[in-house]
């Protein structure tokens, strides 16, 4: 077992070190109009080591796993270490230290296909499709498997291994309408291996038949008219809202540098009905999309509550900032590949659910949007934020009217989370979210609809 | 090349068609956290891209460990995975029969002047932009070996290295947040000071002016843009993705069959430049083992060239591109930005776009973020929560405005951009 061959270099650590032997493999193919333009394993693994010195790091990693490359990177790390501990002089304390052990696999337990068995359940998909739908311009399917192994020593007792994969497939349809051509899409599958979600093609043939509905109806949409709006944003949007327009403020590093939520902590940031929690690894007993159960320095995580009743609680953290904030670690350091860095990363952020149901919500509502889907996000330092929009309908006297065209909504988080008036019982983790912020890391992302006020981009 | 040599030999056993490419990198990075140097780190990174194609079906793993026996298992893998593969007649390998190394100007490592130059670069904030906050940046020198071979005997190397500064940065001032901004700038030499290069004069400055920023003076209007270089980046990112695969084999691309007709304003002109001395960054050859050549994109408004490669290539009809489409060079115009902001009646400075990406029709939306404010011919004030709305295709026709400034932030060359008819609204 590899945890067993880290431990063999325990007594190479002189000072705070983590050890870190990661295994990423991939697997991607992409089906366009049944043409397999890509069909790639990729892996990339490696070792690491991290070295804490009176205030900064060092840090060395190889992908060659030998005796030899493991005491180099523990060596390397270390000097580096020291050489910048030279240069800086910092002289600041030391480091969190709670030792545990853990061991959590996600691997599948079901037998393993081939990448052949891949490829004819793809095909299975555009197959249906293609004969079903023949007047689409284009039909993609892309599936992307990633599973994500980790081994972690430390110089203060933690040891653990987990294996988190994650399976997502991608639909992508493209329509031309009056020489215009217009696309939807719709993702599913989360955490689990492709033998957890895709046996059956023809579980998915709902999907194909909603999505094509999408497309259709987006090319006889009417464009959005410009401007501030009551809206509902649907359960699939509120985790995007959490995570960028709320979360990403909330990062003890972004904090510390100055954003919009250190002059915040103990006031009044949002309505008194929103509550917006981010999950370790479970929510109401059950496994959360991306499950963190040791973070990249060793820190057993715990969930943290960043908003209770509208007011803003607490910061997610990393062992360094933690002792800036003269808070406890919360387990939010976590690293993509074995050759990066542990950043404060968000786990699974969601809003908490409400007592309303989507159906007054929209009711209730004389003129405005109800908003579905999101292709990308973007938060500001200033709590401002954007979603794209692909799957949106108009609302006229509570009724819900003809979809709209692709638009992008925005808001600034601290102001719009106070107009907040309405939020649905339901909760929907969305499986698929990344998160780019130097480097690119899986997140869970949850909510319910909300019904709120926001700028909607448009003519 | 000895890996790849063997990787050739092992290959030609088991595939009828193969190639492999190697990139072997050492990184040294130095990183600021909260204002602070607190991160020295080493990478030795290796990446072997293999492609085997049995009976025209294909399959491509790749790793990261060059040893003999994680190679020979992945060329079995590769067999087996190909063999059950979809066949496809576009797959191919390159027969441009080049036996070719590149070698790039020799920038060498210097720790200690990388830590002098981010030393300085803080304290030149500190000194000159107080209410400025670096959030996030690092320093990198990167030495890459780049090796591609495949079974029809072509054989390129390329050994390029330089320094990468990357920052995210944005102002506080009390209560006051600015909006954050970023940038990258690569360079072969650590000789100027950071400060001094690509655009980062000009953002550090913008970005404490847009401490107190306010709404446009109306709901909504319909009026000029300019498009600042770092941002004009993004909306060629979203121009040049009709001219890539995904969207020419889809069927969604709207250039589709257009090359060597007028697309776009006979004030546009861009080309790549992979091998030039005009940047840092060179790309010599792509992943498709076919040597990158300088050309245009556009020519005054007319497609000259897609950005295709060797599969995209095949399976269009259409031509390989004279590269897959880095090192953009945008030819400078006429205009100065002073002259350009003077002929603006009303209108938008746009320095940096947080939009969602546009659909297929070219339809965007989004917000202009670290943005002013322009009428009768003059700044006014740095804007808040402004949407812009328009379309992608109707924005590169109607160019009114090519500035002769350019920054050259080492992986391209863009100057300002003018265009008219874009809808500003605010809530």
């Amino acid at each position: 077992m590899k945890l067993e061959y880290l431990k063999s270099f325990s007594n190479s650590f002189e000072e705070y070190t983590e050890l870190r032997l990661q295994e990423n493999k991939k697997v991607s193919l992409v089906l366009v109009n049944g043409n397999l333009v890509n069909n790639i394993r990729t892996t990339k693994g490696g070792i690491s080591a991290r070295v804490y010195k009176d205030g900064v790091f060092g840090f060395a990693s190889t992908p060659v796993i030998d005796e030899q490359s493991v005491k180099g990177v523990i060596s390397k790390a270390k000097e580096n270490a020291y050489i910048l501990d030279n240069i800086e002089k910092k002289a600041k304390g030391s480091l969190f230290e709670e030792g545990f052990e853990i061991i959590k696999d996600f691997s599948t337990k079901k037998n393993r296909v081939s990448r052949r068995d891949m490829l004819d359940y793809l095909q299975a998909l555009h197959s249906y499709t293609q004969e079903k739908y023949p007047d689409l311009v284009s039909n993609t399917f892309v599936l992307n498997n990633l599973d994500m192994e980790k081994n972690l020593l430390s110089s203060f007792g933690t040891s653990a291994y987990t294996m988190i994969p994650r399976s997502i497939l991608m639909l992508f349809f493209s329509y031309e309408k009056d020489g215009e051509i217009y696309e939807s899409f719709d993702t599913m599958g989360g955490l689990g291996q492709f033998e957890d979600f895709f046996n059956e093609p023809e579980k998915i043939y709902n999907k194909i038949e909603s999505l094509y509905k999408k497309v259709r109806e987006k090319s006889e949409g009417v464009y959005p008219e410009a401007g501030y709006h009551d809206v509902i944003l649907d359960s699939k949007l509120a985790g995007i809202l959490a995570h960028e327009a709320i979360g990403h403020t909330t990062e003890a590093d972004l904090v510390k540098s100055g954003s919009i939520a250190k002059d915040y902590l103990n006031e009044k940031v949002a309505s008194e009905i929103v509550s917006l929690v981010d999950f370790a690894h479970e929510y109401k007993g059950m496994t959360c999309p991306v499950p963190i159960f040791v973070d990249d320095e060793g820190t057993r995580p715990e969930d943290v509550v960043i908003i209770k009743d509208g007011i803003l609680k607490r910061y997610m953290n990393n062992k360094v900032f933690a002792n800036d904030f003269g808070d406890r670690p919360t387990g939010n350091a976590r690293a993509f590949d074995f050759s990066d860095e542990p950043l404060v990363r968000m786990r699974n952020t969601a809003i908490l659910p409400g007592n309303d149901k989507l159906e007054d919500m929209i009711s209730s509502i004389d003129k405005g949007y109800y908003l579905i889907d999101t292709n990308n996000g973007q938060a500001d330092s200033t709590s401002e934020f954007m979603f794209g929009i692909t799957c949106a309908y108009e609302i006229k006297d509570g009724k819900l009217g003809p979809a709209i065209k692709d638009t992008t909504i925005s808001g600034v988080a601290f102001d719009m989370l106070k107009t907040v008036s309405m939020i649905s019982d339901d909760m929907f983790w969305s499986n698929s979210g990344m998160c780019g912020k130097k480097q690119m890391i899986p997140v869970g992302m949850g909510g319910p609809a909300i019904k709120c006020k926001i700028n909607i981009g448009g003519k | 090349m000895e890996v790849l040599d063997r990787t050739m030999e092992l290959m030609k056993k088991n595939v009828h068609k193969g190639e492999a490419l190697l990139n072997q990198t050492v990184r040294q990075e130095m990183n600021i956290s909260c204002g602070e140097i607190s991160l020295l780190r080493t990478r030795e990174e290796y990446s072997l891209n293999m492609t085997g194609i049995i009976n025209q079906k294909k399959d491509s793993i790749q790793i990261n460990k060059i040893d003999e026996n994680s190679i020979i298992e992945a060329v079995e893998e590769l067999k087996k995975n190909a063999e059950d593969s979809q066949f496809d007649e576009a797959n191919d390998i390159s027969d441009q029969l080049i036996k070719r190394d590149f070698v790039d100007s020799k920038t060498e490592l210097d720790l200690y002047l990388m830590h002098r130059r981010l030393s300085d670069f803080l304290k030149k904030v500190e000194s000159d932009y107080p209410d400025l906050v670096i959030e996030e940046a690092f320093l990198e020198y990167i030495d890459n070996h780049k090796y591609y071979q495949n079974t029809n005997g072509v054989k390129l190397s390329a050994h390029t290295n330089n320094y990468l500064f990357n920052l995210m940065f944005f102002a506080k001032k009390g209560r006051e947040t600015s909006s954050f901004n970023y940038t990258e700038v690569i360079t072969n030499n650590l000789e100027k000071e950071l400060s001094e290069l690509g655009s980062l004069k000009y953002l550090l400055k913008e970005t404490v002016e847009q401490l107190s920023t306010r709404s446009i003076p109306v709901k909504k209007f319909t009026g000029a843009l300019i498009i600042t270089p770092d941002c004009l980046s993004d909306f060629l990112d979203y121009l040049l993705s009709h001219l890539r695969n995904y969207m020419l084999i889809s069927g969604t691309s709207k250039f589709s069959k257009k090359k060597n007709e007028k697309v776009l304003s006979e004030r546009f002109s861009l080309r790549v430049e992979p091998d030039s001395n005009l940047l840092a960054v060179k790309n010599y050859f792509a992943h498709d083992g076919i040597a990158n050549r300088n050309d245009y994109i556009f020519e005054k408004g007319i497609l000259r060239n897609y950005l295709l490669d060797l599969y995209g290539a095949k399976k269009t009809g259409f031509d390989r591109g004279p590269s897959i489409g880095q090192n953009l060079v945008v030819e400078s115009g006429n205009s100065s930005l002073d002259e350009m902001i003077k002929a603006t009646d009303k209108g938008i400075i746009l320095s940096r776009f947080s939009g969602g990406t546009p659909a297929p029709n070219g339809d965007f939306s989004g917000v202009a973020k670290n943005s002013f404010y322009v009428e009768n011919g003059e700044i006014q004030y740095p804007i808040s929560e402004t949407m812009l709305s328009g379309n992608l295709f109707e924005l590169f026709n109607n160019i009114t405005g090519i500035s002769k400034e350019r920054i050259n932030n080492g992986r391209s060359l863009l100057p300002y951009m003018m265009c008219n008819g874009i809808i500003v609204s605010s809530s």
